[in-house]
């Protein structure tokens, strides 16, 4: 047991972020502040929850690049009719993003399940399509007016303590909201038939037919639930960043996909899991972190994640070559 | 009586997969279901399965004629099936693949797995057997993820489990352990159907046995004294295959000689010569590390240690492309996964090792010699084929699996290994195969011929090797033997 | 097929591009009568000619990739590596001043970025072919590393002060043909060539189906899939000698847009997203079509995000389209002829 929890990916994970961190700290001690980490995990907040969409997607075999395209859809369209009918309420904000993200997320899955056709290349044109549109109806426009209301997502914190300063510090609400899911995700994936399905789905598609999980339901369910979370993140995106840009997350999606794939998903489906995804998206957050801490260039933030990507996956492909070679194919008679 | 199906017929589109056949199963039974590929007696099977629906027919289950129904309501009358890949997930653990089903049906959101495990253990306890319920399913071999497939159709209370080709990735000490459970779950009053092409199970464990062929029902047989396993070859071919007795091409001169091989978890220390036009056969049951010696020498699996000499010449056989430079080529066992590219055309198929020999240091290809080659190899070995570029899963089994062989044959291997050659492929086919094997060999090429079918090997080979347990246990000359020594070789070393 | 058939016979390219060859007349019927004689002017025209190759190459590289079933996400980022690389030997060889650099540095610079490019072609193949690991994971990782490159390599700033002789090789013309559409029937030509008349062509293919039975066929799938992304990269190559005339600079991030947009001609071109099939002819026309439709939109005014969005709507339709034609064809009693 305690073997199989050290050779696992999360205790590897979780190791290199120790270290990464105690690097850190000894060339910075400021890193290991809680106004630090607190700030750090909230800049790291949205990319987290993108990233439980991400892996849910990949859990069944699927993909999806259109995620940030349906953030910026439904940020935009929520922040400028709130501000244009002067509703302040940020409940009724996070309702109406999930559901404009949930209906753009339904198209996804509905064209994917109905059409057989690549998950890939169904949200590459989705993505040009919500994006295309996006900047053909504002014009491009940037919105700095954001309801004060939403401020609640990434000012107000849930244990809030005072620092030397006198200033409040802590983990944010909006951060509360991203450890909820993953708890609620955990427990999803785990406990109910429709997260059993999307791993089944991922795991063998014809043995999920034969078995009777509703493939349809499911599909459908996954890009929907993508899209609903993509619209929850842009909500406090907009509430960290106090403004709407419409290109500020689209390109991104690479990003989440790596972290996704270096918290051990796989892209072939039916292998992944919560603790993960958090841990990858935490690595990222330390590395970058680490790496502006230790005043290295923001040049070589980008080719650093991309070797740390291919690390990541390399170490994985090393493993299952080695497995598939140490298979007993014949149980071979030893000499008497 | 639990199950009669009675005047089913089955069409696609303007196929006939089944025409007004007759099948039934008695409670308590292991009722045999034989034929080649495509005889219909899988289609039959998801028929009763429900995940197909009959053009006409029906079905009686203990005496009451049911409308059409679907897998799940199937499950609900007690009817399993256990597919050939076996259905389950391999990123799931043990238990959770043997309730899903169960779960499934039951209509719960959150799964409450707990209240089933003691369900589980009867069933397990039922079987005699046990299994690690939390390991993850991938982690077992596929001998153990069948007993699991086995325990999920019980445990959705089957009364009737349909077994697809259960024993085919299975070893000879596992196929004796299966049958062992069949026998005593079938004490129990349980049914089972099971699908075969291996006769020579049928004979071990079946109470009744049923042939198929062309989609017609041909005959039942009780599995007594009396059943001779020659009238039900005959009854799915529909003639008798008489097997040609060849001359020997073998020749003095040594051509192949493999010295104490051995990779880890796959057959150890494999001694063996091989003579110029030399047919040597090999025997042994699945899993005896017959396909992986073969893998072995041509490269794709390549051996941890030991020698191969070609012609008194050390020969590299740690690549493909290695081996095959010393004069090896392989016809896979894995026809559809290993041989063909089956949605790419007849001609690419047929050519795919000649590419190199057609183009020149550059890799620029002679196109008019590359077309000539495939028309050629193509009447070579008497292939039927509508157009050139038509996809080759277009073609016959046998059709397919001539050109699995004479793409080989094009490039002049000193050394031909053929993997279950003939499998589910027709009799004019088969004997075509033959020839075109021993004419080549009359030419000096050596081969090794690896098959199940007995009379195929001692008619065609010149000295028979037997392989258990990843080591070759005898050799022998086949003139001497006969396939009831043969036999006995072969299962005696594997208990 | 029956023999009737035989009798009258189309040209093979013809006969299998029937489809999208019938779609690029309509099309260019449909942004004539759109825009009248504007589409059909010289100016128009030769405005096509210009743009159509940097799409047309790119699209050939990403076809060649989508060939096994994969994608490379890293061709664009490799386009602007080899433009910059080529900045940058420049420099290295003859100082800051670039415009004044000599005839052999900048055979060498080209040349010496060539390779790098190439190499990154090789890299991208020895990751997914040695350690099996799914090719959009490699280009993915590869696109990043290349892409941040590229960003260190030029600090974030466009390099704008090329010699006449680099520029020349994307923006001049040989006997009026603008050297771009050239440089792209050169590439087109090569492409074909390769997937046509050589022994890797027909491997390609064959892995594209079915590696493991192309593999058991005595096929090298690693020498066949370093080949693949040496081509793929190659056409990155000959677009960043385009861009370069064109655009008359470098730059880390130039044609991120293209990425969708050359998916998208491979997957009209009827390249199958799933590998082992697609060819060079239905890709062109794929590119010459989605031209057509970004010049006749560009000359009416529309707004180039609305021809984004166009382009995403394009693979809907034709994703719908080919879901749907059976059924059409069915409902029309069609299907008894097929």
């Amino acid at each position: 047991m305690l073997t199989k929890i050290v050779k696992s990916r999360e205790f590897f994970l979780a190791v290199f972020i120790i270290i990464f961190a105690a690097l850190i700290t000894s060339v910075n001690p400021n890193f290991l502040t809680l106004e630090n980490i607190a700030d750090l995990l909230k800049s790291y907040t949205v990319l987290g929850i993108f990233a439980l969409g991400v892996l849910l997607v990949l859990l069944s075999g699927g993909f999806d690049l259109s995620f940030t395209a349906i953030a910026q859809v439904a940020q935009y369209t929520v922040v400028y009719f709130f501000v244009e009918y002067e509703v302040d309420n940020v409940f009724f904000a996070i309702i109406a993003t999930m559901v404009i993200g949930s209906l753009l997320g339904f198209v996804n899955g509905f064209v994917i399940y109905y059409y057989r056709i690549t998950a890939i290349i169904v949200t590459i044109a989705t993505n040009s399509i919500y994006i295309g549109f996006l900047y053909v109806v504002t014009g491009g426009d940037l919105l700095y007016d954001i309801p004060e209301s939403f401020s609640f997502l990434s000012d107000t914190k849930i244990f809030p303590m005072l620092n030397e300063s006198g200033a409040e510090v802590g983990i944010c609400v909006g951060t509360g909201f991203w450890f909820l899911l993953c708890i609620a995700l955990h427990l999803f994936i785990k406990h109910t038939v429709l997260g059993r399905s999307i791993l089944g789905i991922g795991g063998n598609q014809l043995s999920a037919k034969r078995a009777g999980f509703n493939i349809r339901r499911t599909t459908i369910f996954i890009y929907t639930f993508v899209g609903a979370l993509a619209g929850f993140a842009s909500l406090i995106q907009c509430a960290v960043f106090q403004s709407v840009v419409p290109n500020s997350m689209v390109g991104h999606e690479m990003d989440v996909i790596a972290a996704v794939v270096l918290g051990g998903a796989a892209v072939t489906g039916g292998r992944g899991n919560v603790l993960g995804t958090f841990l990858g998206v935490l690595l990222f957050a330390v590395l970058s972190n680490g790496l502006t801490l230790m005043k290295i260039s923001p040049f070589y933030y980008q080719i650093f994640t991309g070797a740390v990507i291919l690390l990541s996956v390399s170490v994985n492909a090393l493993q299952e070559l080695h497995r598939r070679h140490s298979q007993i194919r014949v149980q071979v008679r030893e000499d008497k | 009586m639990f199950i009669q199906a009675q005047q089913i017929t089955k069409q696609y589109g303007g196929v006939t997969a089944l025409d007004h056949v007759d099948f039934d199963v008695e409670k308590g039974e292991i009722h045999g279901l034989v034929g080649v590929n495509g005889c219909g007696k899988s289609t039959l099977m998801k028929i009763i399965a429900g995940a197909e629906q009959p053009t006409s027919g029906k079905i009686l289950i203990d005496g009451v004629q049911k409308p059409p129904y679907d897998p799940a309501q199937a499950m609900h009358y007690g009817i399993g099936i256990i597919y050939q890949d076996l259905s389950l997930f391999p990123n799931f653990s043990v238990f959770e693949n043997i309730c899903m089903t169960k779960i499934l049906s039951s209509g719960q959101k959150i799964i409450r797995s707990g209240k089933y495990r003691a369900g589980v253990l009867e069933v397990l306890e039922e079987m005699g057997i046990e299994l690690d319920l939390d390991a993850e399913l991938g982690d077992l071999p596929i001998a153990r993820q069948q007993l699991v497939a086995i325990t999920r159709a019980l445990f959705n209370r089957s009364r009737l489990v349909i077994l697809d080709e259960p024993t085919t990735a299975l070893t000879g000490s596992e196929i004796s352990h299966l049958f062992g459970i069949l026998r005593r779950l079938k004490e129990k009053g349980v049914s089972f159907v099971f699908i075969t092409h291996k006769i020579r199970e049928l004979k071990e464990v079946c109470d009744r046995i049923t042939v198929f062929r062309d989609g017609h029902h041909v005959c039942t047989r009780r599995n007594n004294d009396s059943l001779n396993i020659a009238e039900i070859e005959e009854a799915m071919l529909g003639h008798s295959l008489t097997y040609k007795d060849y001359p020997s091409n073998a020749k003095d001169e040594v051509l192949l000689e493999v010295e104490h091989l051995s990779k880890k978890n796959n057959f150890r220390d494999i001694s063996l010569t091989l003579h110029k036009g030399e047919i040597l056969g090999i025997a042994g049951q699945l899993g005896s590390g017959r396909t992986e010696l073969a893998k072995a020498l041509f490269g794709a699996e390549p051996p941890d240690e030991g020698s191969v000499m070609v012609e008194g010449q050390k020969a590299d056989v740690s690549s493909i492309s290695s081996s095959v430079k010393a004069g090896f080529a392989y016809v896979p066992e894995d026809r559809l996964a290993l041989g063909l590219v089956l949605a790419q055309s007849i001609r690419r198929n047929a050519t795919i090792c000649s590419l190199k020999k057609l183009s020149n240091f550059a890799g620029y290809l002679n196109l008019k010699r590359y077309k000539g080659l495939a028309k050629e190899l193509l009447s070579e070995l008497l292939v039927k084929y509508g157009k050139i570029s038509d996809p080759i899963s277009s073609l016959s089994g046998g059709n397919q699996q001539k050109i699995v062989i004479a793409k080989w044959l094009a490039v002049n291997p000193k050394i031909l290994i053929l993997d279950s050659p003939t499998v589910g492929i027709d009799v004019g086919a088969k004997s075509s195969i033959y020839d075109t094997v021993h004419k080549k060999a009359a030419e000096g090429m050596g081969f090794i011929f690896i098959s199940d079918e007995l009379p195929e090997l001692l008619s065609n080979c010149d000295r028979i090797a037997v392989m258990s347990h990843g080591r070759i246990s005898a050799v022998r000359p086949a003139k001497s033997l006969s396939a009831e020594e043969l036999q006995a070789l072969i299962t005696k070393q594997e208990d | 097929m029956t023999q009737a058939n035989n009798s009258f016979k189309m040209p093979r390219v013809i006969r299998e591009n029937l489809v999208i060859l019938v779609l690029m007349v309509l099309v260019f019927l449909l942004m004539w009568a759109l825009n009248g004689n504007a589409f059909i002017s010289a100016g128009n025209l030769s405005s096509m000619a210009y743009q159509v190759p940097i799409l047309g190459l790119l699209s050939l590289g990403m076809m060649v990739a989508m060939l096994s079933g994969g994608i490379n996400l890293s061709i664009i980022a490799t386009a602007n590596f080899n433009g910059i690389m080529i900045a940058v030997l420049i420099r290295a060889m003859a100082g800051d001043d670039m415009m004044s650099a000599p005839g052999t540095v900048i055979a060498l610079a080209l040349l010496g970025a060539m390779v790098c490019t190439l190499l990154t072609g090789v890299i991208n193949g020895l990751f997914i072919s040695l350690l099996k690991i799914p090719d959009i994971l490699v280009t993915l990782g590869t696109m990043s590393i290349i892409g941040g490159l590229n960003v260190a390599l030029t600090g974030g700033y466009t390099i704008s002060d090329f010699p006449q002789a680099v520029l020349a090789l994307g923006n001049s013309t040989v006997l009026g043909i603008p050297s771009a559409l050239l440089i792209f029937i050169f590439g087109a030509a090569v492409a074909s060539y390769f997937l046509n008349r050589t022994c890797f062509g027909h491997q390609l293919y064959m892995m594209g189906s079915n590696p493991q039975a192309t593999r058991y066929s005595n096929v090298s799938l690693v020498k066949v899939t370093v080949q693949q992304y040496l081509l793929s990269s190659f056409f990155s190559v000959l677009t960043s000698l385009v861009m370069i005339g064109q655009l008359n600079s470098v730059k880390a991030d130039y044609a991120a847009s293209y990425l969708l947009v050359s998916i998208l001609a491979g997957f009209l071109g009827n390249v199958n997203p799933f590998g082992g099939f697609g060819k060079v002819a239905g890709t062109v026309i794929a590119v010459i079509i989605l031209q057509f439709i970004s010049s006749g939109l560009n000359l009416m005014g529309v707004d180039s995000f609305l021809i984004t969005a166009m382009w995403g709507l394009i693979i809907l339709v034709v994703v719908i389209a080919k879901g749907e034609l059976p059924r059409i064809k069915k409902m029309l009693g069609l299907n008894g002829k097929a």
